[in-house]
């Protein structure tokens, strides 16, 4: 408010400087306007006077010649007063933004110096987002991807990594080797057995019998792993009569049908590779061969409301109840 | 069938076998199992008329296995002891082979049997000539094969349910990693049927309190 009110008594002294010299000003403009009326007003009566006697002709050239020096004189006057009127008296026009208006009332110096640099900022502003609007549709035709603009939220890590391409092994023979490759990683197997049956297209049936506990029927197109389906120990023990359609009939057999599912969405959707997943999802299920054996690593017991710790950890593979598993 | 347990319930004193299937009941149920419909079993006993020649047998009819009768072949070595799967009509046989084999004693058991999770639980009472002869609980374990996997299963639940210490490795008939056969199961009944009321009078191990407190909090 203050600021304000210093405004204001600065805006009056400065008027009541330039109050008189304007007065003057008007004063000469008013002696201009008269001097050349009454210059035009004998030339257009000529040498005839009002009561329509004739004047001499050199008399009257000399009544002209002083009135246009006279006129001259008061345009000489008018213009030096002009001149001498103090101008940039008043601050430049500025657009009524609020922040800014206040900035221009501020009394440090650097708040006014920055508020007479605005305008340009905006007009710089206003023509970065017309240039923005244009690179926007460039790159709109040209199918850039929006992963490459720059609002992209980047991973903590620094880059994401990029899953390498998906290997499509079509023939049966490049199929097998390909898997034989992959299952003969030391410790890999252990004591699980694998038996493969070719199906329609490129999909395969692997049935996989850990130790005395359980088989496990995968469901591959090529390499990925699609469904799988955890079935007792004696239930379709031949791969060929294996029923895909149901569940197992045994209850923690369907408990770890699901936990085996939940486990193939973690290691597929991990940065790992199709190969490295599906190892992973070999060596999690081979955890299973303790399910009868092993006390929950949480409640140390073996049983909780009937059933084993058929809940097997994704990254440490020990043993927990579903209830009790660790998150 | 997955490896099968068969356990004699001990009376106490003054106890009788109601009163035993009773308890037995209440902490079956404690432990969130439930019923599941009545089962029956019946054994015979055949004596061979020439002990030299022929061997003596037992036959076991389940309602388990409505079409299937379980024979079950005694030898003097026990691991010998053989068991055979047969239909139904083989009990029609065993009257026309009367000369050669004589029924001499029946044993049935009767009872509720009760589901936890893949886990299958019976408790009846042993009668033989109308008269009840002991209490036993057969437990059934569907998903596993072999009993050295998964006795200690088998030895938390019976722990609980008997209210007494179950013996670290299995029963020896199950022991070195052998599959479970219905023979065992049999043998384990034959056994039962065999036993003298007196002989099992120091088996019984009572169950420590804190074990049962725990086992108790955790059901």
């Amino acid at each position: 408010m203050a600021n304000i009110v210093q405004a204001h008594s600065r805006l009056k002294l400065e008027l009541e400087e330039l109050v008189p010299s304007l007065v003057e000003s008007l004063q000469k403009v008013q002696l201009l306007r008269h001097s050349a009326d009454s210059l035009f007003s004998n030339l257009s009566e000529g040498c005839l006077l009002k009561d329509g006697e004739e004047i001499d002709k050199d008399k009257y050239i000399s009544i002209v010649q002083e009135k246009l020096q006279i006129l001259v004189q008061n345009f000489n006057a008018l213009q030096t007063k002009i001149q001498k009127i103090p101008k940039n008296r008043f601050p430049p026009i500025v657009q009524p933004l609020g922040p800014l208006g206040m900035m221009m009332l501020d009394q440090s110096e650097a708040a006014k110096k920055a508020a007479l640099e605005y305008p340009p900022v905006f007009h710089q502003f206003n023509a970065f987002k017309d240039f923005h609007k244009i690179l926007e549709t460039y790159t709109y035709r040209n199918s850039r991807k929006r992963s490459t603009t720059s609002h992209q939220m980047q991973p903590a890590g620094g880059m994401r990594r990029k899953r390498p391409p998906r290997v499509i092994i079509d023939s049966p023979a490049a199929f097998k080797q390909h898997l034989s490759q992959l299952l003969h990683i030391p410790n890999i197997l252990g004591d699980m057995k694998v038996q493969v049956r070719e199906m329609f297209g490129n999909t395969r049936l692997l049935s996989i019998s850990v130790r005395r506990t359980l088989n496990c029927h995968i469901i591959l197109r090529h390499i990925q792993i699609e469904r799988v389906i955890v079935k007792g120990l004696l239930e379709d023990e031949n791969i060929d009569e294996v029923d895909l359609s149901e569940n197992s009939s045994l209850d923690t057999m369907t408990r770890i049908t699901e936990h085996a599912q939940a486990s193939l969405i973690f290691y597929s959707f991990s940065s790992l590779t199709d190969e490295e997943s599906f190892r992973k999802f070999l060596q999690w299920l081979r955890s299973y061969k303790t399910l009868f054996h092993a006390k929950c690593m949480r409640c140390k017991r073996h049983l909780v409301e009937g059933y084993p710790p058929t809940w097997r950890d994704f990254v440490t593979f020990q043993p927990y109840h579903f209830g009790c598993r660790s998150y | 069938m997955g490896v099968t347990v068969v356990f004699q319930w001990e009376l106490v004193d003054g106890q009788t076998h109601q009163q035993a299937i009773q308890e037995l009941h209440g902490r079956i149920n404690n432990t969130g199992a439930v019923q599941e419909g009545k089962f029956y079993y019946e054994s015979k006993f055949y004596q061979a008329s020439d002990s030299a020649t022929t061997r003596d047998f037992y036959t076991l009819k389940t309602s388990e296995y409505p079409v299937t009768v379980f024979a079950r072949v005694d030898d003097s070595t026990k691991d010998k002891n053989s068991c055979i799967q047969c239909d139904s009509p083989m009990e029609s046989l065993l009257v026309k082979l009367r000369e050669f084999f004589t029924p001499k004693r029946t044993f049935e058991i009767r009872g509720t049997r009760f589901k936890l999770a893949d886990f299958w639980i019976r408790p009846g009472i042993v009668t033989s000539s109308g008269s009840n002869k002991c209490v036993t609980i057969e437990i059934e374990y569907t998903p596993s094969y072999f009993a050295d996997d998964c006795w200690p299963l088998f030895s938390e639940l019976g722990s609980y349910i008997l209210n007494r210490q179950i013996d670290d490795k299995p029963p020896t008939l199950m022991e070195n990693n052998k599959q479970f056969n219905p023979g065992m199961m049999v043998q384990q009944y034959v056994e039962i049927f065999s036993r003298k009321a007196t002989t099992q009078a120091n088996f019984q191990q009572p169950m420590k309190q804190e074990q049962i407190q725990a086992y108790n909090t955790q059901m």
